[in-house]
């Protein structure tokens, strides 16, 4: 028996399959409000699924003719414990992708008035789904002050289905 | 191969969350979702699977130091608290944080799926609840 991702109209299998695709970073990166997080490394499930990262700028391509689920999860180590920071997917141009459009960020917002010291990091998730997806999308911090630090432990999966 | 059946040609992808956030969250409250994508919905929050399918679902809370500061989460199927799949987290030093969990349903057939606060302490106050509740899933054909 094989499972696979249902998609069509109930009774004709999917010509192409499922892609199942992870973005990593073998090292940390600086990050501050504006940058975008760079994952350069790419795994899969199949080839020819055609998804892209510029080493330089982040951007993540996404081919025509699928349904896109891409979920980041993500860790920072943050300058200071009284940080608070917001990552969000946006557009080609930098403008925040909205729910509406299927843009869902991830927000860490500090709240004790007591230092924490000596706990494990958190992993906060964002989201980007659409059944009409952009073609270029980047995972950038919307807030956070410079010294912070990306670390490898975060990664993006992508779910690209035929459609 | 067999494919389970729905309403029309959707997508494997669906995902529903509320556009407005919802305040004064209360023990044994639906969180609600008023937007849905690919999957039929329900005004008072929930999504109506129609095949087999995972769903992972999300929320973002609001407030200040001792608000929501610990929240538990369970997706109900019908008016049952559903208990495979569940996993919660809040983080008690930090009040704005994320909580999710994971729901597989098997069988076929319309069953009604919400997410369901199981626990929310201390009881909230004017001003905190809920910015964002998402909920994210695949249909799988088995």
């Amino acid at each position: 028996m094989t499972y696979q991702l249902y998609a069509g109209t109930g009774s004709t299998p999917l010509a192409r399959p499922t892609n199942l695709i992870e973005l990593t970073r073998g090292i940390n990166q600086s990050v501050a409000t504006g940058t975008a997080l760079i994952l350069p490394t790419i795994r899969a499930t199949n080839s020819g699924h055609g998804v892209t990262v510029n080493n330089t700028t982040g951007e993540i391509t996404l081919p025509g003719g699928y349904d896109y689920y891409v979920q980041a999860s993500i860790e920072i180590n943050r300058n200071a414990n009284t940080e608070s920071f917001r990552i969000a997917f946006t557009d080609s141009g930098g403008t925040e992708i909205t729910a509406a459009n299927g843009g869902f960020d991830c927000v860490y917002e500090w709240h004790n008035s007591s230092t924490t010291t000596n706990v494990p990091n958190f992993t906060l998730s964002a989201v980007y789904v659409s059944t009409s997806p952009l073609s270029s999308i980047f995972l950038k911090c919307m807030s956070m002050t410079s010294g912070s630090v990306m670390t490898t432990n975060t990664s993006i999966i992508i779910v690209q289905v035929p459609k | 191969m067999s494919y389970f059946p729905t309403s029309g040609s959707r997508s494997a992808i669906f995902w529903a969350y509320n556009s407005t956030a919802q305040t004064g969250v209360q023990v044994g409250d639906y969180f609600e979702v008023d937007t849905t994508h690919e999957i039929t919905g329900n005004v008072s929050g929930g999504v109506t699977l129609d095949a087999t399918s995972l769903v992972y679902g999300e929320m973002q809370t609001s407030g200040t130091v001792g608000q929501l500061d610990k929240v538990q989460t369970k997706f109900t199927r019908n008016s049952q608290a559903e208990g495979r799949g569940f996993q919660v987290a809040t983080n008690k030093a930090d009040a704005y944080d994320c909580d999710d969990g994971t729901y597989a349903k098997s069988g076929t057939g319309s069953q009604f799926l919400r997410y369901n606060a199981t626990q929310v302490s201390p009881a909230p106050t004017l001003g905190s609840g809920v910015d964002q509740t998402r909920i994210f899933g695949f249909r799988v054909e088995s």
